[in-house]
């Protein structure tokens, strides 16, 4: 009888009671690539910004950030800010905390434009972190050059030299043995070079992207641009190159800028890349230069954007 | 002949259902502890699971209740992707009785869940998944089966399953409001239907030897489908002006495999080799080369008069085949009965039918090796009507997946490369009535 009653209890104790939770899906515990699709902030009366963006300005433009994980949580964002000293035109890099993405930054100037290669204006950073030390590439004149920090971003020595000439708008990445950086070429097509020691870097002899002149309905049909690099190691220890990059169906019309979205392309070796399968972005016009952080399952897309008449950054999010 | 006629009259009518629980963690703890292994040797309800042919077997009447629990954690990159646990009550009955001087029986098994009677849903063909676990423990589980016993030995069983799918319209007519949705004046009509579909079981048995029972069961397949169409007709404007769009339409429907079984054959044997050890093998062959993809087929029609050629709605891409295959998994159990105690063993492996997730799909599944333990005892009837022993048994297993890499093709893979691995703890707690 004792059983029984024993039995009972254990089967009453089952009948209901939460042995497990009721949850299911996993969505949230999804692995991530970064290849999207992004959601970009959606509009929160309650905060102090206008999302999605993040970083704007009345009166001066913010365009081609660079995002990086910041100590403690949230990100560092570098972004290139157009100056405010004469003549029209030069830009600076300039360092702010986001904590959240909820509030704006602080901003401090981090870089100028003091190399006569540079030609009054530095910006587009890309960066790599090598664990002693951040190595930034930036767009400067018609080349591209490297800098090195040691205190977290917040100082820069300058290379001297650009580290590759007839190119632009950088992204970078290092597997452990090879640098690769992405780059526009002349001909506005995303070109990239390698390299053993991060300075001296050889072009590959054809450009990765080009515009998809073949497919009318392709979101860059028209133009590509702004590279974004980055070597992820996925679950199973293999990693790859990913690239973001803008790209525009149709050509920009007078006086306005092209309607630019985010697309995804990756390789394996830095060698081979292979866009995302279809025609469609992962982050929707109007969006681009993009730089992407991910962090285990979850990422963040930072792109610039029109805000009004000025460019400033926005922000997306992994679905 | 009161009792076979009651059991003909139950089979006839039966409105049996069989679903998937106990596939994915076996039914009952006898079942349970010996890892399924039961085609030959299910003595106790758990036969209208295994094999129907058993429940002729024993000629007393018997009900077995108890409840089940399965605790998956299966993992994505070592992140637990929130397969949820099944468990809820398992009940069995077996009404044996004579008819024209054969034993027959009729035998019933429930698994009633007690989070979801049934869980539908569909996911995107690109969204990871273990397939296998995704909707099939959450169902109810009912099966009803008749039995007889023949000369020498001999023992068949057959039964009627069937689930439902479901095929519903939502209608709605009248005026879309625009630009103020608000405005809006739509009738709404929902006409949904719970189809059946019917799927037989069937089971043989023959004592061979007196200490040896083959067995051989069959379990056919079946797919749930969901059927969902929305149709919206009507102008679009505001009340009491020229409707901006006159008579548009707008049709979409979806269908999605919500659940496949696939077809079973068992053989399998049970060896009394001394008076206090029986050995149970099955070999189960489970037909998974035809299974589909479960992801939605999408039709859109879509007519807005005067705009329509500023909606721009792409065909859907074709889904990709699943590419599972067919699978023969093993199973072993040994029960060794002394002291009134029985104690219980068994391990069965269950190679994945899914390849390694390489393209555009994501329905993962791993290896199964499962390690199973039980006990049993036997207490003495409470009197009045229950002048039988009563038995008590528990059964506690856990199934591992082998971690298991799924590399990409292509680099820009929308997902990536993932490990995909885990464990599932199950148990259940049982008694048996005996009248």
């Amino acid at each position: 009888m004792r059983a029984l009653i024993a039995f009972a209890c254990a089967t009453a104790t089952g009948c209901g009671f939460g042995f497990a939770d009721d949850t299911s899906g996993g969505r949230d515990e999804l692995p991530l690539t970064g290849a999207g699709p992004w959601q970009k902030l959606a509009p929160d009366l309650d905060t102090p910004i206008a999302e999605p963006f993040v970083i704007a300005d009345p009166v001066l433009d913010f365009t081609e950030a660079a995002l990086w994980p910041r100590p403690g949580g949230g990100y560092l964002v570098f972004v290139t800010r157009e100056s405010a000293e004469a003549p029209v035109g030069d830009t600076e890099i300039w360092l702010g905390e986001l904590p959240t993405l909820r509030e704006p930054p602080t901003l401090t100037r981090v870089l100028g434009a003091d190399l006569p290669w540079e030609e009054g204006h530095v910006g587009a950073p890309a960066l790599v972190d090598l664990g002693d030390r951040l190595v930034m590439f930036y767009a400067g004149g018609t080349a591209i050059g490297r800098a090195e920090s040691t205190d977290g971003g917040r100082t820069w020595t300058k290379h001297g030299a650009p580290v590759l000439t007839d190119a632009t708008s950088p992204g970078a990445a290092f597997d452990g043995s090879r640098w690769v950086v992405a780059y526009v070429d002349p001909d506005h097509a995303i070109a990239v070079a390698s390299s053993t020691d991060g300075v001296a870097f050889t072009p590959t002899s054809a450009p990765i992207l080009t515009a998809r002149v073949d497919d009318p309905d392709a979101f860059d049909h028209d133009q590509v641009d702004a590279p974004a690099l980055a070597w992820l190691v996925e679950g199973t220890g293999r990693g790859h190159f990913a690239l973001w990059y803008a790209g525009a169906e149709k050509p920009a019309r007078p006086n306005m800028p092209a309607a630019f979205a985010v697309g995804y392309a990756a390789s394996w070796d830095g060698v081979t890349w292979s866009r995302l399968a279809g025609n469609r972005p992962i982050a929707s016009a109007p969006a681009t230069a993009p730089t992407v952080v991910i962090e285990g399952n979850h990422g963040a897309l930072a792109f610039t954007a029109p805000n009004g008449v000025r460019q400033a950054i926005g922000f997306a999010t992994s679905r | 002949m009161k009792a076979a006629a009651i059991a003909l009259g139950l089979a006839a009518a039966s409105t049996a259902a069989h679903a998937n629980p106990a596939d994915a963690f076996g039914f009952g703890a006898r079942g349970q502890a010996m890892a399924g292994a039961m085609v030959a040797g299910a003595n106790d309800t758990s036969a209208a699971y295994y094999n129907p042919a058993l429940l002729a077997a024993d000629p007393r009447i018997r009900i077995d209740i108890g409840y089940q629990l399965a605790m998956p954690r299966l993992t994505v990159d070592g992140r637990d992707t929130g397969v949820d646990a099944s468990r809820g009550l398992a009940l069995g009955l077996a009404v044996p009785g004579q008819l024209l001087g054969a034993r027959l029986a009729v035998g019933a098994g429930l698994f009633l869940p007690d989070q979801h009677i049934t869980r539908t849903r569909t996911l995107t063909s690109s969204q990871p998944r273990f397939a296998l676990y995704d909707n099939r423990p959450q169902r109810l589980f009912l099966a009803a089966n008749l039995a007889v016993r023949l000369p020498r030995g001999i023992y068949l069983g057959a039964g009627i399953a069937y689930m439902s799918s479901t095929q519903g319209v939502v209608a709605l007519d009248g005026l879309v409001g625009f630009p103020d949705p608000s405005s809006s004046q739509l009738d709404l009509a929902i006409d949904v239907d719970l189809k059946t579909i019917r799927y037989p079981q069937v089971g043989a048995a023959w004592e061979a030897l007196p200490w040896l029972t083959l067995g051989a069961s069959y379990r056919g397949g079946f797919r749930l489908e969901i059927d969902q169409t929305f149709d919206i007709t009507g102008d679009v404007g505001s009340p009491g002006a020229d409707p901006v769009v006159a008579n548009g339409m707008l049709h979409l429907r979806s269908r999605a495999q919500d659940l496949f079984q696939p077809a079973q054959v068992t053989v399998g044997a049970a060896a009394r080799l001394s008076r206090s050890l029986t050995l149970d093998f099955d070999l189960a062959w489970h037909r998974w080369s035809v299974f589909e993809n479960p992801a939605a087929r999408i039709d859109i029609a879509l007519d807005l008069g005067p705009f329509q050629d500023l909606v721009d709605i792409p065909p859907q891409e074709p889904l990709p085949a699943p590419h599972y295959h067919d699978i023969a998994i093993p199973r072993l159990g040994v029960e060794y009965d002394r002291g009134g105690a029985r104690w219980r063993a068994g391990y069965s492996y269950e190679p994945t039918p899914a390849p390694p997730q390489r393209g555009a799909t994501n329905f993962i599944d791993n290896d199964k090796h499962t390690f199973a333990l039980g006990a049993g005892v036997d207490r003495a009837g409470l009197g009045g009507i229950i002048l039988q022993p009563i038995s008590f048994d528990v059964a506690l297993a856990a199934t591992w997946l082998p971690s298991r890499d799924h590399d990409k093709l292509v680099a820009a893979d929308p997902i990536g490369d993932y490990r995909s691995a885990g464990v599932i703890i199950s148990g259940s707690v049982m008694s048996r009535w005996r009248f």
